[in-house]
């Protein structure tokens, strides 16, 4: 059986530009926020679990997020580092930052893994130290206190 | 039925308009809710525990450490099967406890005062969690002045027993 071929008319073909300008613009826009969210400082890390510390909310401009990882890898913005390296970046960005006393007001924030051994978080405090880096603080999971105020009461 | 005013009824006035959601509204919606959905701050889950390194201290060392007599010091280490080391071992002076619950209660019987110094001297192979835990009784025990012993410097002839000493 033969199909019978109709032939387009030229005027039957049109392109839909709204709607390709819509879906052009909506790629747009979420590859520029997704974008950013690659820049992520933060490494997926199971962090020790405390009671008494304060919340992330607002953390210091100046600062710079350290992560140690289960097997004492140190990444920094994704990247990995080395002992040196770390010291190095640390001092460079520790000067941009000077305080009265000549040492710096650079913050470090050492999110190390719970299980990692002391050693390597060790190495990354005493890096802090060699920078004349001397505000730190460390990454912590929250936990519902409440239960254990009234037993440590 | 309910009138407004003239003698229509509310079911006449909304039949004169016709609810129709036309495309570039649903395409502004959509865009907003993508941009507001992208763009909101997520509640961040993560905390953190204030600690300040000691600035005469270590590298930056530029006069003979004095040691004071009222310093607490929380010697850290870990016992369990294994590798695992789930169990922390707190000690000070004599007293020794395997929970930080214990740990901040005894913290809280020895405070004298909110700047009494306390130095955590973890052992190297101590799973951090357990230091952490440390840090968290300091805070339960209201003790701000903490600081953080170094390792011993490689070379200097310490052995791990002489560090345990520390």
């Amino acid at each position: 059986m033969r199909m019978s071929r109709k032939k387009l008319e030229p005027k039957d073909v049109w392109l839909q530009m709204t709607s390709m300008i819509d879906i052009v613009f909506l790629l747009n826009v979420f590859f520029m926020l997704v974008s950013d969210m690659t820049k992520a400082q933060v490494e997926a890390l199971t962090l020790p679990i405390a009671y008494k510390a304060t919340n992330d909310d607002r953390p210091p401009k100046n600062r710079i997020i350290v992560n140690v990882m289960g097997n004492g890898d140190i990444k920094v913005n994704a990247e990995k580092y080395s002992k040196d390296k770390l010291e190095r970046l640390l001092a460079t960005e520790a000067v941009k930052y000077p305080d009265p006393e000549g040492l710096s007001t650079l913050s470090v924030k050492i999110r190390a893994d719970a299980n990692t051994q002391y050693k390597y978080v060790q190495e990354v405090m005493m890096a802090c130290m060699k920078a004349k880096v001397w505000r730190v603080s460390f990454g912590v999971s929250p936990k519902d206190g409440s239960r254990t105020e009234a037993a440590r009461e | 039925m309910a009138t407004f005013g003239s003698s229509r009824t509310l079911k006449e006035m909304l039949e004169e308009y016709e609810w129709e959601l036309p495309t570039s509204f649903i395409d502004v919606v959509f865009l907003l809710l993508l941009y507001f959905t992208l763009t909101m701050k997520f509640h961040t889950m993560e905390q953190r525990l204030e600690a300040w390194l000691p600035k005469d201290k270590g590298p930056n060392q530029v006069a003979q450490q004095i040691t004071k007599l009222d310093e607490l010091v929380i010697n850290v280490t870990a016992a369990g099967p294994g590798k695992q080391l789930d169990t922390p071992v707190f000690s000070i002076r004599d007293f020794k406890v395997n929970s930080t619950n214990q740990l901040a209660q005894q913290l809280k019987r020895m405070r004298q005062a909110a700047d009494m110094p306390v130095v955590i001297n973890g052992r190297p192979n101590c799973p951090f969690k357990h230091i952490m835990s440390a840090l968290d009784a300091c805070a339960w025990a209201d003790l701000r002045k903490v600081e953080f012993r170094a390792p011993p410097a490689q070379g200097a002839g310490g052995s791990d027993s002489d560090y345990d000493l520390l």
